[in-house]
């Protein structure tokens, strides 16, 4: 199963719409400008997922998912490399008097609330254009490789192709980089797909 | 405080199917709970308030329900808040606000207390959307104050013992000794800088490393030591018995350390591993060597010194007595040594010793002890030897010391040794006086003529005098004290034509505490071992001037001429030349009435000083004779450097001469080369007509002996003088 290229580009501009205001409550939060990269859209195997998100990101990374669920479903995870996601802390809690060695595990929460904000931003932005009602889970935090984080989620078993939908925002002038994506199943994106031609039919 | 009762839960009544029991419940349940809870219809109006936040926030239920929050809370400005509920109630979305970044999110408080100092309930919030017929807003508030307060605890504790560790590891990198942590398994945990460098083990290669493999330590032979340290380790062995080993770096290389060990403990758990401090001590080790070799040995030689010989030989006698065995003990002297350290310098005296250092050791055992013990003496320590042995090897020593030629520049000297001999045996009884037998025994030997071995033998008349000169020291000072010298006179006359002469050598006596007469014989070497002879000397010209003062006016009419002896000690030093040249000023001597006796060993050892004596007495008109000619070293060649004008030709050549050619040759030679040098001669120890008569064929210039004349008190000559003057018209005069 595909996603036509239009159906691809309308997701990628959706996603965008969604980091963009994603970006914005950031933005606010750590008081400094934060960047956006193009979205890519993209249908691969979960190991191939968790191999390419491994090579942008690193192997070893923090993350905050949020599982969502209505029409369409999937999970939706906002990853920072592990070695700079104690300088996020630092940009978020705007304290610099403080060893960058010693921020741990006890700003899990911070990470938490940003993932929170950042998620809730993007996917309520999708929910507000498609018009339909989600049911989201609180942020889950996690720490781990790449794989790992990959295996437990909802889609441990899924043998079949994902869904990545992936961008990724640099707060600039920490140098912070963080990778946002949505993935979703088969029958997860028919369901988005339709939603999709549902939204176009409607807006056009 | 508000009543638990004014609690309401009106979601319970809209939910009219359910049973009136379990709403009931459920109310108790919300109002029960210990969390905030917070209820909101799709149109954000309060729909849930539970005891907790009655509690809390001190508003009830009754003025809650139906408002909106910001209605109930008119100042609250958290947007994030407001957002999070707007996200919940139209897309369903869940939020989270922690306290970090919402600290404070209700005006809440733990207790009345904390209101009053206004100190608010830290909050974790949650929203949550629940859907029935239409969708809520569940919010839950969590009072994380404990969990906040814990956390700023473990912050400050974290930073505090952070700075605490930056400030040890700080010490730790500046601090000159090297550390070395493991952890229990014994495996590398930290390293300090130094220890980096004394082990090799740069950066963190050595983190995680078995102890035994970083700090590798072997012994002396080079044998590794690994499980000697596990075990050490292991016990947790106490630092002072820590055993001296060396480490071998990671290069190889091995290095002499001071190490300790000290296990790591905490209250709780026995062991959490150990920490080695440790610095390298190869050069102090090397330091302390060298100083124990400088205590022990003679820098110049290398041979052992006088302390560590002190102590072998104390160790020897401990061991003779405890069982019954025999060791020999040498002491050494070398003849003629003084001349060459006079005549080429220190410089040769010097490397004359090393020399002879490197022949000694060549006749030594292995364990038999060489040692210098001062300026020229030497002495050996031989275990386990027999009287004889040790005099086999003492003759083998002397022999090849007197076969060794010494060359210096174009110069080349034969020395001698006079080695003393005393056996270390139970019966001795102490160290001192096995030093003082064998010193005795050498001195001895040197008497007889030098370039001997003698074996001391407790009560020998030769030894046991050396051992009087102990009391003689304090025999000679009383007597200089007390003044109890007696002046005698020995004729020297001309040889060849009976003529009356006026020309003595003036000699002395000692008169003991009992009035006894004392020769020279028996005082003069102690008084030159002991440093008393310039004294004598000097006791001696000022007597002697007195006399010559009080019959001035008969003397010098009589021509008077008197010699009188001077030891080598008066010509060193600048102390008797100042002496005589005062007392002849002061008694107003005729200084050509004066010639003064000096050895020709005793001038050719000081040489330049005698030289330098001579010219300055010559120079106020004294005159001088070299004694004993002959007998020392012989060489003409230092004859002619000393401006002497007279030669006493030694005894020993002429009380023989007329039975030994040799002796007569001898006597013959040092007439002719006197004579060719324009110097007189005299032949000492005439005690015959036959010897006068050699003496006179050889034309010797004057005699002295017994057969010439035997010494009288000096004053009896002086008197007899009177009397002759006055007999006498025609007197000769001797030219000398």
């Amino acid at each position: 199963m595909t996603l036509s290229d239009f159906q691809q580009d309308v997701i990628a501009e959706l996603l965008n719409i969604g980091m963009g205001s994603a970006a914005a409550s950031l933005s606010e939060m750590v008081g400094e400008p934060v960047g956006l990269s193009v979205p890519s859209v993209e249908f691969i195997h979960k190991r191939e997922a968790s191999c390419k998100i491994c090579k942008i990101v690193g192997a070893e990374i923090v993350g905050v998912k949020e599982t969502f669920n209505g029409y369409f479903w999937g999970d939706a995870i906002l990853l920072f490399p592990e070695k700079r996601c104690q300088k996020l802390v630092r940009a978020l809690l705007h304290d610099n008097s403080f060893p960058l060695e010693m921020i741990s595990e006890m700003e899990e929460e911070a990470i938490t609330e940003v993932g929170n904000v950042i998620l809730n931003s993007c996917l309520g932005s999708l929910a507000n254009i498609f018009e339909e009602t989600l049911s989201y889970g609180l942020p889950q935090y996690s720490q781990g490789t790449c794989h790992e984080m990959f295996d437990e989620g909802n889609f441990a078993s899924d043998k079949d192709g994902l869904l990545l939908l992936h961008m990724d925002f640099v707060l600039k002038e920490t140098n912070i980089t963080g990778y946002l994506t949505l993935l979703m199943n088969v029958a997860s994106m028919h369901a988005l797909s339709e939603q999709i031609d549902a939204y176009l039919a409607k807006v056009m | 405080m508000i009543d638990n009762s004014d609690a309401f839960f009106s979601a319970a009544t809209a939910q009219s199917e359910l049973a009136k029991i379990d709403q009931d419940l459920a109310a108790a349940i919300v109002n029960t709970s210990d969390v905030g809870i917070l209820v909101l219809d799709s149109h954000g109006r309060i729909n849930c308030w539970n005891q907790w936040l009655v509690n809390s926030s001190q508003v009830s239920a009754r003025e809650a329900l139906g408002k909106t929050i910001q209605q109930v809370f008119p100042d609250i400005k958290v947007q994030r808040l407001l957002q999070g509920i707007k996200n919940c109630l139209n897309h369903g979305m869940s939020s989270q606000l922690s306290h970090k970044f919402n600290p404070h999110v209700l005006p809440l408080y733990r207790s009345q207390i904390e209101r009053d100092k206004g100190l608010k309930m830290a909050q974790l919030v949650m929203i949550k959307s629940v859907c029935n017929t239409e969708r809520y807003a569940l919010v839950q508030i969590f009072d994380v104050s404990s969990a906040v307060a814990r956390d700023y605890m473990l912050r400050a504790k974290a930073l505090e013992h952070r700075n605490q560790e930056l400030n040890t590891r700080a010490i730790l990198t500046s601090i000159t000794d090297a550390v070395i942590t493991t952890n229990s398994q014994g495996k590398i945990d930290y390293m300090n800088p130094m220890a980096k460098q004394l082990t090799g083990w740069h950066q963190d290669q050595g983190m995680a490393v078995p102890l035994e493999v970083v700090f590798k330590l072997v012994d002396s032979e080079g044998v590794d030591q690994s499980p000697s340290l596990r075990q050490i380790v292991k016990v947790g062995q106490n630092s002072e018995q820590l055993p001296e080993l060396l480490l071998k770096n990671r290069d190889k290389e091995s290095m002499e350390i001071d190490w300790s060990l000290a296990p790591i403990a905490d209250e709780n758990v026995n062991n959490s591993g150990v920490v080695v401090v440790f610095r390298d001590v190869s050069t102090a080790r090397k330091l302390a060597k060298q100083v124990s070799w400088q205590a022990s040995h003679d820098s110049l030689t290398g041979l052992s010194n006088r302390y560590s010989f002190d102590l072998k030989l104390k160790e020897l006698l401990k061991d003779a007595k405890a069982h019954d065995r025999k060791h020999t003990l040498l002491y050494m002297d070398l003849d003629q040594f003084k001349i060459v350290n006079d005549t080429c310098g220190h410089v040769a005296g010097d490397e004359l010793l090393r020399q002879v250092s490197q022949l000694l050791s060549s006749h030594l055992k292995e364990g038999e002890t060489l040692a210098r013990l001062g300026g020229d003496e030497f002495g050996v320590l031989m275990t386990d030897s027999s009287a004889q042995e040790s005099l086999f090897v003492a003759n083998k020593i002397r022999h090849s010391v007197s076969n060794f030629r010494f060359g210096w520049g174009e110069k080349s000297f034969s020395i001698g040794v006079s080695i003393g001999l005393s056996q270390i045996q139970a019966d001795s009884a102490s160290v001192e006086q096995l030093l003082s037998a064998a010193d005795s025994a050498c001195y001895a030997a040197k008497d007889n003529g030098r370039n001997q071995v003698h074996v001391y033998q407790a009560g020998s008349s030769e030894a046991s005098s050396r051992q009087n000169e102990m009391q003689w020291f304090t025999i000679i000072q009383s007597a200089l004290e007390d003044d109890r010298f007696r002046l005698y006179a020995q004729a020297i006359k001309p040889v060849g034509y009976s003529a009356e002469s006026a020309y003595y050598e003036v000699l002395i006596r000692m008169v003991d505490k009992q009035g006894e007469l004392i020769t020279p014989g028996a005082f003069i070497p102690a008084a030159e071992r002991y440093g008393l002879m310039s004294a004598i000397d000097c006791w001696v010209i000022s007597n002697v001037f007195e006399l010559i003062m009080e019959h001035s006016s008969q003397y010098l009419r009589s021509n008077l001429r008197l010699a009188i002896n001077l030891s080598g000690s008066s010509l060193c030093g600048k102390d008797v030349l100042e002496f005589i040249t005062r007392a002849v000023q002061r008694y107003n001597i005729p200084a050509d009435m004066i010639t003064f006796e000096i050895t020709e060993t005793a001038a050719i050892s000081n040489l330049s000083a005698a030289n330098h004596f001579i010219r300055e007495l010559k120079n106020a008109g004294c005159l001088f004779s070299l004694d004993d000619f002959g007998s020392g070293l012989s060489s003409f060649a230092y004859l002619k450097n000393l401006p002497v004008d007279c030669l006493k030709i030694d005894g020993a050549f002429v009380k023989d001469m007329v039975e030994d050619p040799i002796d007569r040759a001898m006597v013959e030679s040092i007439n002719q080369i006197g004579h060719v040098m324009k110097l007189k001669t005299i032949a000492e120890f005439v005690e015959n007509d036959e010897i006068l008569n050699c003496v006179n064929r050889i034309g010797v210039d004057f005699a002295q002996g017994y057969g010439i004349a035997k010494p009288v008190p000096l004053i009896e000559v002086l008197d007899s003088l009177q009397v002759t003057k006055k007999q006498a018209a025609g007197r000769t005069i001797v030219d000398v």
